[in-house]
């Protein structure tokens, strides 16, 4: 599974931007996702990658694609 | 101090779930007022959480008015949302004469009840049903006596089954918790649009929902179909929802424990009550709660702004060794005290005499029965992941060898 494509798709519904908006080192706030939309987003990684019980607050400290995709890697 | 780390209040912290407690030490401990991680304000003490509460410098939150800013986000343009008007009328999220309305209509259709009649009967059809059982779930043995309970109130019609209003009940308090995702949102309000369903199709002339209509029009409380549907809803939800909560926790604690379990069926009526009030103080089945300021405040040196939301861990504040001694004990000889299980001020429980009158009547004769049984540890006690109500999912009991016959 190409996480990093995943995670760029979801992120650019989420924020209502093409997909080619999205560049992987932007910093997600610059998206202007609120909390709602942050919580949706790890419900649907949860779901599509089968990590259990992602914190929701993982984006304050993963804060882009990059660095979330690394963490998602890292969690198989 | 210096540059130490403290602790943040995160219930994703691992075991949260399982058992808050120690994590909410900590917090208390540590770090008793801060910015959780979720960037609202808490609070663990139960001092602070105590004068909030009766404090007319704070409101509660809006939670139909949130619902309402967030439709378009969770819909989009499918589906009927339901959210903001399911919630209008719940009581615990209004402010002034709204609040003040439901609550009175509301108190005042549950008072029209024979509670001992009710409580009697439901809890004799719960042990009826379960007596040949080796092995059960005690959370849908609990669940089954507030379902007994409720369906006496609300007249429902023989169709809707157990499990139907157990999920319900379960979904749509789901709708308060903290970290729920849209996908979730759009399961509640699938569960909200059936509830309405279900209550239209309450056709007789006794029982919850008349006596609503009847007081509110008394009154001159103008409530339509909707308003009337929303108190059905959080009505259903607050009773069936925490009394199931408290009563799971507190048979579990008890069952593990048989010497609090002989102090129980030795009791007098004086000593019931006081153990009572020591079980919801420990099981605190509503963790948390809410609050905003009005103004801004200082707390510790913390400036929070106006219109902020205050968390307050009724959970922790219950457990505050400064209030209570040994707090992590069952201890039915404590002294009289004030715990927070069921808020306080003007928010206070509006159904805390029917939880008391519900426990009175039951415990003893479920103890009776439950005595026989056993933890069955093979398989594990599973908890919901659910923030702001702490909710068993399954605990599972089996009947002790000497009382197989
Ligand atoms: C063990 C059982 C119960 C517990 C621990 C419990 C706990 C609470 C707490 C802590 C609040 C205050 C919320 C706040 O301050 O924001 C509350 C409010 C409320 N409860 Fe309960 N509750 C229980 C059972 C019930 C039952 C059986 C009913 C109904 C029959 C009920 C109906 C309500 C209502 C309507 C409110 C809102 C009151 C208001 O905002 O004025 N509760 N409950």
């Amino acid at each position: 599974m190409d996480i990093k494509l995943l995670l760029t798709q979801l992120i650019a519904t989420e924020a209502g931007l093409p997909v080619e908006e999205i560049s992987g080192d932007e910093k997600f706030e610059s998206f202007h996702l609120d909390s709602l939309s942050l919580i949706s987003l790890a419900f649907e990684v949860e779901n599509i990658t089968g990590i259990e019980q992602i914190d929701p607050t993982i984006f304050t400290e993963y804060d882009t694609i990059n660095k979330l995709t690394a963490w998602v890697e890292s969690q198989k | 101090m210096g540059g130490e780390s403290k602790v943040t209040w995160n219930p994703y912290s691992k075991g949260y779930f399982e058992d808050p407690y120690k994590h909410l030490k900590e917090c208390r401990e540590q770090n008793p007022i801060h910015k959780g991680s979720h960037g609202a304000w808490m609070f663990f003490r139960h001092k602070e959480s105590y004068e909030i509460l009766r404090s007319s410098k704070y409101q509660v939150s809006e939670l139909s008015q949130y619902f309402l800013e967030k439709e378009p986000y969770i819909f989009k343009e499918s589906a009927c949302p339901y959210l903001s008007a399911g919630t209008k009328k719940w009581a615990m999220y209004l402010n002034g004469e709204d609040h003040k309305n439901a609550r009175l209509v509301m108190g005042k259709a549950f008072k029209e009840f024979d509670l001992p009649v009710i409580l009697s009967e439901s809890v004799e059809e719960v042990n009826q049903k379960f007596k040949n059982e080796q092995d059960f779930d005690l959370v849908t043995y609990c669940a089954y006596f507030i379902f007994q309970v409720i369906k006496r109130f609300y007249s429902l019609p023989d169709n809707y089954s157990f499990s139907q209003i157990k999920k319900y009940s379960n979904m749509i308090a789901r709708s308060q918790d903290l970290f729920v995702p849209k996908q979730v949102y759009q399961e509640i309000n699938k569960w909200f649009l059936s509830g309405n369903e279900m209550f239209n199709n309450i056709n007789s002339k006794q029982g919850y929902k008349e006596n609503l209509m009847a007081i509110s029009n008394k009154l001159g409380i103008s409530y339509d179909n909707e308003d009337i549907l929303s108190i059905l809803a959080v009505s259903l939800m607050a009773a069936f929802e925490t009394s199931k909560d408290s009563l799971s926790m507190a048979l579990l604690e008890l069952i593990d424990k048989p010497l609090l379990m002989e102090a129980v069926l030795a009791s007098d009526e004086e000593q019931l009550s006081a153990i009572i009030e020591e079980l919801f103080r420990f099981t605190a089945p509503l963790q948390y709660t809410v609050r905003v300021n009005k103004e801004p405040v200082e707390y510790e040196g913390h400036t929070i702004e106006a219109n902020s939301k205050l968390y307050l861990c009724i959970a922790s504040a219950n457990r505050d060794p400064a209030v209570f001694q040994n707090p992590d004990q069952l201890i039915f000889s404590r002294p009289g005290t004030n715990h927070l299980a069921f808020g306080s001020g003007p928010h206070v429980c509006a159904g805390a005499n029917i939880a008391r009158q519900e426990m009175k009547y039951c415990l003893k004769h479920m103890l009776e029965f439950l005595k026989d049984y056993e933890i069955n540890n093979s398989e594990p006690i599973t908890y919901a992941k659910q923030i702001m109500m702490r909710t068993i999912e399954s605990a599972r009991l089996r009947k002790k060898q000497h009382a197989l016959s």
